[in-house]
């Protein structure tokens, strides 16, 4: 799973400059980390909307408003893993920006934490289409 | 299965049948054996505001049964008419629950050929009936005459209709008569009918069934008044409606209660209420608003069925009479109700006006949601919601129900058990005294109608009503839904 992760954010990044971090995130299996993370919090989310909530007006609005929440929380996910890395918070205190091309590991985290919140709502999307069997009242919703 | 014959005389039977349709589409249901009622409107005044309006009633619930179907709680009594009784074809029997009524298109003197008589009866003619009465038109009714209306009315077993009627009777079914004895059709065509269900004359169809039958009857005393009917001109005066009432009692006595086996149950019911209805002599003017007690006397035709059994091992009439609990204020709700009362219409009234606010107030959450109950497969789709069934039939027929209600609410006495200020998000909480909880700061609201949707949601998407057409998974999820959410309201 940590190589399938990594996969998706490979492309985000210019492997050169990046790699001392990505790999940090790699070897530190925070990759296989953030996947499981995907899923549990999607589930949990949708669960909460399908099971829970239900809702019976603006249900397309509420279901939205759910997914961004779920990637809210894998962006929070994400900056934690990020920041309870050893490899990346070596970085962040041996980071000078007199260095040539040296790259922020911080500005690294925020793009990291935002692909991950722009992943987390598109699998709280794609699993919408399985869960939405788990409702009654939000059986078409989204679609 | 037997059937139960039920003759509403006069715009009093016309109103009380009303009641009885709008009880029965709620789900209240006859008892015993009952499972068809046969509705016959005798009334000489074919263009009655009260009668056409319950002959339309009448005729939409026919509409709204034959397409859901049997087997259902909401609209789940058979109502026929003669005609689709026997399954005849003949031009000359109505088929829209109207009794035909032969020469009432006439004066009173005119139908006795008053100037074809001799002078001798003549007088003996001027002695019963007065000079008003002989050139009374007939064909808004009685206009409160009884001594009219025994004459004309004793002519409607030549009608085709009644011959139908005797055809059509089987052992085991039973005979409900409504008249009011105040007025003039009513108090003339009660004991005139009845002396004719008792004959057994052998060359009518089953006169001897009919005569050995089962016959309950509700007669109205005076409950309500006519305004502005001191004027001397006017025909209807309720300054006589009690001695009108006395003197009819009296002739019942002699002629109904004093023998044996002639009626089985008598019903009584009659208010000391201040309602004026306005001054109408007939015809579509006659359109009084319904009153609680129309609902009383549906209420003792299901009484009536319910005493049924018991009915055949007493040879004397039966005499009942309707009360309420003793409240407090102007207003019955019902916990006013007596319990038997209260048993049988407090969840299925209740359920009805409750889909009746939710059609209301509901429909457009309902349709912004993406649940199961709105899939056309396992739901009910769009289309439905313009189709003739919910639009011509259903709707109207709940337009109906809820003029009926505010009808009830703005007479006196008042039948106002339901507050009428609801919105979506409060809509369960609409029965006085039983409050339900609006929600709040950390509260929740108990009395949203999106309870109503979920659960609707959650029996479609079980799919046990998928078998069913549109129209009858219409009424059996959202009946289903309702019986829920009222037995919790209500208890």
């Amino acid at each position: 799973m940590n190589n399938v992760v990594a996969s998706l954010y490979d492309p985000w990044f210019n492997y050169e400059l990046y790699s001392d971090l990505l790999n940090a995130v790699y070897n530190a299996f925070d990759f296989q980390k953030l996947g499981i993370a995907y899923l549990v919090v999607s589930i949990v989310c949708l669960l909460v909307f399908y099971k829970v909530l239900d809702p019976i007006k603006k249900p397309r609005l509420k279901w939205f408003l759910t997914t961004v929440c779920s990637g809210i929380l894998m962006l929070i996910v994400c900056c934690v893993l990020l920041y309870n890395n050893n490899e990346v918070l070596m970085s962040i205190a041996s980071y000078s920006p007199s260095q040539p091309n040296a790259i922020n590991p911080e500005y690294f985290i925020i793009q990291m934490a935002a692909i991950t919140f722009l992943y987390g709502v598109i699998t709280a999307m794609l699993l919408s289409v399985l869960m939405k069997y788990l409702s009654a009242a939000n059986t078409k919703n989204p679609f | 299965m037997a059937k139960l014959y039920v003759f509403g005389i006069g715009g009093t039977g016309s109103r009380v049948l009303k009641s009885l349709t709008m009880l029965l589409a709620s789900g209240v249901k006859l008892q015993n054996d009952f499972d068809t009622l046969v509705p016959i409107i005798i009334d000489p005044d074919a263009a009655n505001g009260d009668l056409n309006r319950t002959a339309d009633i009448l005729t939409k619930y026919q509409s709204i049964y034959n397409s859901v179907g049997e087997d259902n709680q909401l609209f789940a009594t058979k109502i026929l008419t003669l005609k689709q009784l026997l399954n005849d074809k003949l031009p000359s029997v109505s088929d829209h629950f109207k009794f035909g009524m032969t020469n009432t298109g006439q004066k009173f003197g005119e139908f006795i050929d008053y100037n074809g008589l001799d002078k001798e009866n003549q007088a003996l003619i001027d002695l019963l009936f007065s000079k008003n009465n002989l050139e009374s038109d007939m064909t808004v009714g009685f206009k409160g005459n009884p001594n009219i209306g025994s004459i004309v009315l004793n002519k409607f077993t030549d009608s085709p209709e009644y011959k139908e009627f005797t055809r059509s009777f089987n052992p085991g079914d039973a005979i409900f008569i409504i008249s009011s004895i105040f007025g003039g059709t009513g108090a003339s065509g009660f004991p005139l009918l009845l002396k004719n269900l008792r004959l057994n004359k052998p060359e009518i169809e089953n006169s001897n069934i009919i005569s050995s039958s089962k016959i309950g009857a509700i007669s109205y005393l005076p409950y309500f008044k006519v305004a502005n009917s001191n004027d001397d001109n006017k025909a209807i005066d309720s300054t006589t409606f009690f001695s009108k009432s006395k003197a009819a009692l009296s002739y019942y006595q002699h002629s109904i209660f004093d023998n044996k086996e002639t009626i089985n149950a008598f019903y009584y019911l009659g208010d000391y209420s201040n309602n004026n209805m306005p001054y109408s002599e007939g015809k579509s003017d006659q359109r009084n608003n319904a009153h609680f007690l129309e609902l009383a006397g549906a209420l003792s035709i299901i009484d009536f069925t319910k005493d049924f059994n018991s009915l055949t091992e007493s040879d004397s009439t039966i005499i009942k009479e309707f009360g309420i609990e003793p409240h407090e204020g102007s207003k019955l709700k019902l916990d006013h109700l007596g319990q038997w009362s209260k048993n049988q219409i407090s969840v299925p009234l209740s359920k009805m006006v409750l889909l009746s606010k939710f059609l209301n107030k509901s429909l457009d959450v309902l349709f912004q949601n993406l649940g199961e109950f709105n899939k056309k497969d396992n739901g009910i789709s769009r289309e439905f919601y313009n189709q003739e069934f919910y639009r011509s039939y259903f709707l109207k027929f709940i337009q109906y129900f809820d003029e009926w209600m505010d009808e009830m609410e703005d007479n006196d006495v008042s039948f106002a058990p339901y507050h009428d200020n609801q919105e979506h998000d409060t809509l369960l909480d609409f029965v006085k005294g039983k409050d339900v909880e609006r929600g709040g700061f950390l509260k929740k609201n108990k009395a949203s109608a999106n309870h109503i949707i979920k659960e609707a949601h959650t029996i479609a998407k079980s799919k046990k009503h998928d078998d069913e057409s549109e129209p009858s998974r219409f009424l059996k999820i959202l009946d289903e839904v309702l019986t829920t959410q009222i037995t919790k309201i209500l208890n």
